[in-house]
């Protein structure tokens, strides 16, 4: 439909539709977004390397697991395209079935949904997606741009506590999912199976942060903080716990996008 | 031509004669030559980063972090060529031989995989290859060990990779732990279980499949490449890509300078693939550990004609080098 270059062209990439894809009927698309509740949490502790280190404060020694309760999940949803070919990318889908161009911010611990954005589709099937975590990097750009909706510039604000035995302290990470050059997508390619029809067409996008924060190894944040009473922890963007927020994010827990055709809007 | 048959018999009878290869692998053709008809050649092919290995250095094709690595064994189970006309899918070729079969010492002229006879002289526009869960049906090389068969059949391995990486320099980094230490020289022998089917083979220049002329052999190759266990990426398309090899230095947890499946399994992805020098969307899976960074990765090696690209498992695969 249209490569990411041309997102700014909203018009020129409707007309590109209609030139280019005879045949098939363009329908408007509604774009969801939705959270899940996730409450508390149980973290597992992980199995220590062996041999296990002497463990001593700041680091949590007893047995268990940790509760994690997430008070924040803001996260930046968008563009998104979806693509007929099994596999998504600039280059294996140069043409999408169906877009957003928009980008909305959902609050990821509300199963609630609210409006994401408007696109459009194409009749057919799309098997592959690739989108963005509001934050792009069109091949006019020289760096990735935050999008002016994305929560303090960023992909996903996280705040949140997490208690194990006597230890608790609160966390946070702004998580900034990029793509790794210009055209390139935050997201490059994710299985999707969606089959638009029309003559209206809503798709839900459905995030779990409680799924992207189960492979954070607290015991690891518990060891890194400066003491015992060290209550606030930031993750830095080279840290560990950052970068496992990240892959769940752009590869292990990936949102799931569900939708239907129907007769009406 | 007659219609596809399955020759695992043929296979099978040849197996004393292996060494003559030409006799393997032949389904679908007739007993009477059409006119305007060719013979097609399959050979299997090593890119030269398994042979020769992959140099430290600032190149496209160096690993970026130093570590130089040298592969003493790089055995494939490889098999089920493929050829077919999308237009007109009966009748096609197809061999149903397996090899396994030692990379690192494949003749100049490549392992002939599969020799289809009596083929109409035009575009053959599917062509396509698996590399497999070995089996005893396979036909085991000379270049492999009867230990090392044995072990591929056993373990319904795909791929045996032996190898060392080395770096003057070097250092393991257990992520999340204690200080660096120092490590010049890292082991790794890794039996992996990864069939992947190959299909709709393009050259580099785009050309699908295999355009055949009438009274003449056409060879082409199956390529593994050797250098993916070192992406830095899972790549779509044309973006560039490093090769790093820091990451299975950092899986010796156990700091014994060799890497078992057991350690790169106990190693969460998000210790051993920081971002940003590591991106691993795209992956055809989801990359909880360093063993799924190695599945992942060896799904992707299958190539055609050096540099030309194959679907995986029916998704696109693509990258610059």
């Amino acid at each position: 439909m249209s490569r990411r270059i041309e997102s700014c062209v909203w018009t020129v990439a409707f007309a590109l539709i209609g030139c280019g894809q005879t045949g098939q009927e363009v329908y408007p698309l509604r774009v969801e977004g939705a959270g899940t509740a996730t409450g508390t949490l149980i973290v597992p502790t992980r199995a220590p390397p062996d041999p296990a280190p002497v463990c001593a404060p700041p680091c949590e020694c007893g047995s268990g697991d940790w509760e994690v309760t997430l008070e924040q999940a803001d996260v930046a949803f968008g563009p998104l395209y979806l693509c007929a070919s099994v596999r998504a990318g600039p280059e294996l889908c140069p043409e999408s079935i169906a877009e957003m161009l928009d980008v909305g911010v959902v609050d990821a611990l509300d199963p609630a949904p609210v409006l994401l954005g408007a696109g459009q589709a194409l009749t057919g099937r799309a098997q592959s997606a690739m989108w963005d975590y509001g934050r792009s990097w069109l091949l006019t750009q020289t760096e990735v741009v935050p999008d002016p909706r994305a929560p303090g510039g960023h992909s996903l604000v996280l705040r949140g506590t997490a208690t194990k035995g006597p230890t608790s302290f609160r966390f946070a990470a702004d998580v900034d999912v990029d793509a790794s050059e210009a055209g390139l997508y935050g997201v490059q390619s994710a299985p999707v199976t969606r089959d638009f029809a029309g003559p209206y067409e809503s798709l839900s996008v459905r995030f779990d942060p409680g799924a992207w924060v189960s492979g954070i190894d607290f015991d690891a944040v518990a060891c890194g903080r400066a003491s015992a009473s060290e209550v606030d922890v930031s993750f830095a963007r080279t840290s560990i716990a950052y970068n496992s927020l990240y892959i769940a994010m752009n590869n292990s827990r990936l949102p799931t996008l569900v939708g239907q055709s129907s007769a009406a809007p | 031509m007659t219609k596809k048959r399955n020759d695992k018999t043929i296979a099978r009878a040849a197996l004393p004669l292996v060494a003559m290869s030409a006799l393997i692998g032949a389904c679908g053709g007739d007993d009477d030559a059409p006119a305007g008809s060719g013979i097609v050649e399959v050979r299997l092919e090593a890119e030269e980063t398994i042979p020769d290995g992959i140099a430290a250095g600032t190149g496209a094709e160096n690993i970026v972090d130093g570590w130089s690595v040298e592969y003493t064994k790089y055995i494939v189970a490889i098999g089920h060529v493929e050829l077919a006309r999308a237009a007109t899918p009966d009748p096609h070729f197809h061999s149903e031989a397996e090899f396994v079969v030692d990379m690192t010492s494949l003749p100049p002229t490549g392992f002939q995989l599969a020799r289809f006879e009596n083929v109409s002289a035009e575009r053959w526009d599917e062509f396509g290859y698996e590399t497999v869960a070995a089996s005893a049906a396979a036909t085991r090389d000379p270049s492999v060990t009867q230990a090392d068969y044995d072990e591929m059949v056993a373990g319904g391995l795909t791929y045996l990779i032996e190898g060392t990486m080395t770096k003057s320099d070097g250092e393991s980094c257990v992520p999340g732990g204690a200080a660096c230490r120092a490590a010049i020289s890292i082991s790794f022998r890794l039996g992996v279980p990864v069939p992947t089917v190959f299909s709709d083979c393009e050259a580099e220049e785009g050309a699908p499949g295999v355009s055949v002329a009438a009274n003449t052999t056409t060879s082409v190759n199956a390529t593994i490449h050797g250098d993916h266990l070192f992406f830095s990426a899972f790549p779509t398309g044309e973006e560039a890509l490093a090769r790093r090899a820091q990451w299975l230095a950092n899986a010796d947890t156990n700091g014994d300078n060799t890497v078992t499946r057991a350690e790169l399994e106990a190693a969460p992805a998000a210790g051993l693939f920081p971002a940003p020098d590591y991106s691993l969307t795209g992956a055809p899976f989801a990359i909880e550990d360093g063993w799924d960074f190695v599945v992942a990765q060896l799904k992707t090696q299958g190539h055609f004609q050096g540099e030309g690209e194959c679907l995986s498992d029916g998704m696109g695969h693509d990258h610059a080098s």
